[in-house]
């Protein structure tokens, strides 16, 4: 009898101890210090997780449970994951000037800044993206900010940076820092914006 | 035979295209690979991206490309006159336009019936001058890698370093002890942890509009996430899955770790 209980009792620890056979969604905290939210969906039910370190774990016939999690598993359960994630992306943006194709001094040290990330980053790569204002009609747009990203480009080809590593987007008036009516001039919103990732 | 006398399509462009693997079945189809009288007419209007056509008609990169001329006219609908500008000729196999066009055009196909059975039409309408340099499969590009990684791809086993280009269907493995990171065009940032499988069941992305898509599954293993532009431009563009959930994103940071089941 004893024995039966003593082989009970080790089946009990010995489940314990094994992972969890179950998925779980764990919402971390944004670069920023905010937290977005992800909706878990199952066959069975839905729930919302909104809450930095809040977790929604899902039993196999569906059933969704929340928790919160401390925020030291960023440190433990999930130290390895998170530190294989890559380097965000740094941006860099450059003010349209039409009438001169030098380099100012701020440019060059925005090159400079660039080429230190290029430095430090296994495999970059370089998006430029044309943006205008919003004078003009949409299509013309897309064209003007399609040549804004290209002349950029060719800028910092010029620089040394090889081609391949670039990327052009023409981005138009979608995308303002400065919001305004249609067609509103706004230099501010006239600019090519460089990343890296 | 394959050729290509198209110029770079280096802006948006609209192309309509027809069933090539119906099409390839057809006796009528003469030697040279000219298609002159087709079976089946399913149509589809393919709003093309920046860059898209570039790839897709560079026939350096897409030996597969294709095209063909008009040869009369028929009546057209309201979307179909507004691609109509200038027409190329290209030429190409048939299948690969279709499978391309689905990866690459992120749900904007529509599909029409009954277009004139006796001619393909392809018509593009050039604008702007950004030239898009990826290739057009790619999805991302591996930053980080340690120990074991390997992408399994139209059932090759592929080792990963920084570097690699990861494509839509690519399904990324981990060993023990091993980890990956991955940057996509829209920015958004994935890694993977050890004995992790993800698959990248569909990736789309507009960098002039941002639209796209994207769809992951984890089959088991832990995978962390930095959702990028397309979440945040279209959080319903976003999907990630397990086995047992559906996920909606909406712009933010987290890890999945999907239970090992044999199933």
């Amino acid at each position: 009898m004893n024995l039966a209980i003593v082989g009970v009792a080790a089946l009990i620890i010995w489940l314990q101890s094994e992972p969890p056979k179950q998925d779980r969604i764990v919402l971390l905290p944004d670069a920023d210090g905010g937290s977005g939210a992800v909706v878990v969906r199952s066959a069975t039910g839905e729930q919302l997780i909104n809450q930095a370190y809040q977790s929604a774990q899902v039993g196999r016939d569906g059933a969704i449970s929340l928790r919160q999690e401390d925020a030291a598993v960023q440190q433990t359960r999930y130290q390895e994951v998170l530190k294989a994630l890559p380097l965000p992306p740094v941006s860099f943006t450059v003010y349209f000037h039409l009438d001169t194709a030098d380099l100012t001094a701020e440019s060059q040290a925005i090159v400079n800044s660039m080429k230190a990330e290029l430095g430090r980053r296994p495999a970059p790569e370089i998006q430029v993206v044309g943006h205008t204002d919003r004078l003009g009609s949409n299509e013309d747009n897309d064209v003007l900010s399609g040549r804004r990203a290209q002349t950029v480009k060719e800028l910092l080809v010029n620089t040394g940076i090889s081609a391949d590593q670039i990327v052009t987007s023409a981005r138009g008036e979608r995308e303002p820092v400065i919001p305004t009516a249609d067609e509103v001039a706004e230099p501010r919103n006239r600019r090519v914006v460089i990343s890296i990732q | 035979m394959i050729f290509c006398d198209a110029r770079r399509i280096e802006g948006p462009a609209c192309i309509l295209i027809i069933d090539f693997d119906a099409a390839a079945g057809s006796p009528d189809r003469e030697p040279d690979g000219v298609f002159s009288i087709f079976r089946k007419q399913v149509g589809a209007l393919v709003s093309m991206v920046y860059g898209v056509g570039e790839q897709f008609f560079d026939y350096k990169l897409h030996p597969a490309a294709l095209v063909w001329p008009e040869t009369g006219t028929g009546s057209r609908t309201a979307d179909e006159q507004q691609c109509l500008g200038q027409k190329l000729r290209v030429r190409a196999n048939a299948g690969s336009l279709v499978d391309h066009i689905r990866n690459l055009t992120m749900g904007t196909v529509m599909w029409k019936s009954n277009i004139d059975p006796l001619r393909m039409l392809v018509t593009a309408l050039i604008a702007g001058t950004t030239a898009c340099a990826w290739a057009a499969d790619e999805a991302g590009t591996v930053k980080t890698a340690r120990g074991t990684v390997t992408v399994e791809r139209q059932g090759s086993k592929l080792p990963v370093a920084p570097g690699f280009k990861v494509q839509a269907a690519d399904r990324v493995t981990t060993g023990p002890d091993s980890a990956v990171g991955i940057t996509l065009r829209d920015q958004t940032m994935l890694s993977a942890g050890a004995n992790a499988s993800l698959t990248l069941d569909k990736y789309a992305f507009n960098p002039s509009t941002h639209e796209g898509a994207l769809e992951a599954s984890v089959r088991r293993g832990s995978l962390a996430v930095i959702s990028g532009k397309l979440a945040k431009s279209s959080p319903d563009a976003v999907r990630f899955r397990t086995s047992t959930v559906t996920l909606g994103v909406r712009g933010t940071k987290f890890v999945i770790e999907a239970a090992d089941r044999d199933e």
